[in-house]
């Protein structure tokens, strides 16, 4: 009995731990394409910035321009971005495959131990769990392998 | 016997030795208890915290590895009470029987509350109903709490170090 209860919690706690491991690698193989975006919306940022500044600068009859700090403002430089997020491209060019790899070892043997528990408490959330994690590992390594590299 | 359980929780139960498998009817969770040959249904509800076992020590060790310094491990839980108790019922009942569990002990005053109980009009006798503190499982959270966090924070200023 107590041998019984020992199983069942270890398969539990199996369950749940590569459950979370198994988002984690999920989440990382879309981080190249999040990082593309959040490019896009810095860009979309600065030009609403711009505007800002451009209206500060109206309301103030231009007067503001006549002082070099408030100028220097209206310089921004996205190249520092843009250059983080092909360095972390380049890296996910060998990381890409491994993640791709565990995620999928990692989800079948989810499957295996989900569907041979006979416990049905958290089963159904637990598939659903995996479904949507490989579904997001899915898209991010299309995304990843079609539009960035 | 077709016995429904609510809140069951972490709750196993077994009848003769064997464990019974808990099933699931528009979404209420069942067991279906033999009879025994007197016509009366003998179950046992376990309830054990999982740090209560022997070789407690390498299962956390091994979870704590396998979910990357513990940090994707989901934490043991707090509530270090265990519960043994034998329900019997009569195996003819007159309604539908369930077993409801409690899982609340009265810290202040220290009076036992029943953690298990049937459903109104239910022919059964429930022994050892209460929960009981598990004082080993308590310390063994506390110590493998401890214990990870300070190796966390040596593999972090380990890697610093490699890295400076």
């Amino acid at each position: 009995m107590k041998n019984t209860l020992q199983q069942m919690q270890f398969k539990d706690r199996l369950c749940r731990t590569l459950l979370r491991v198994n988002w984690v690698i999920a989440i990382a193989t879309i981080l190249p394409v999040l990082s593309r975006i959040f490019i896009g919306v810095a860009f979309i940022g600065t030009a609403l910035y711009l505007l800002v500044l451009i209206a500060i600068t109206i309301m103030s009859f231009f007067l503001l321009l006549l002082n070099e700090s408030f100028r220097a403002l209206y310089s921004v430089d996205l190249n520092g971005l843009q250059e983080l997020s092909d360095q972390l491209i380049t890296v996910y060019q060998t990381a890409m495959p491994v993640l791709i790899g565990a995620c999928t070892i990692i989800s079948a043997v989810l499957l295996f131990l989900i569907l041979r528990n006979r416990d049905p408490a958290h089963k159904a959330g637990r598939i659903v769990s995996v479904s949507l994690a490989v579904l997001l590992l899915l898209i991010a390594a299309l995304l990843y392998y079609i539009k960035l590299v | 016997m077709k016995i429904f359980v609510i809140n069951r929780a972490d709750v196993l139960f077994f009848s003769n030795g064997k464990k019974l498998n808990v099933q699931k009817e528009n979404g209420r969770e069942f067991i279906d208890a033999p009879l025994s040959p007197d016509g009366t249904v003998v179950l046992r509800a376990i309830r054990r915290p999982e740090l209560s076992h022997r070789n407690w020590w390498l299962y956390a060790a091994f979870f704590w590895i396998i979910g990357i310094l513990g940090l994707f491990t989901p934490g043991y839980s707090r509530f270090d009470y265990a519960l043994d108790c034998s329900i019997t019922l009569g195996g003819r009942q007159m309604q539908e029987v369930w077993i409801r569990f409690n899982h609340f002990v009265n810290k202040k005053t220290g009076i036992p509350v029943p953690a298990v109980t049937v459903s109104e009009w239910t022919i059964a006798r429930i022994d050892n109903a209460a929960y009981i503190l598990d004082k080993i499982s308590r310390r063994r959270r506390r110590i493998y709490k401890l214990v990870s966090w300070l190796i966390r924070i040596a593999v972090i200023v380990a890697v610093c170090l490699i890295v400076l």
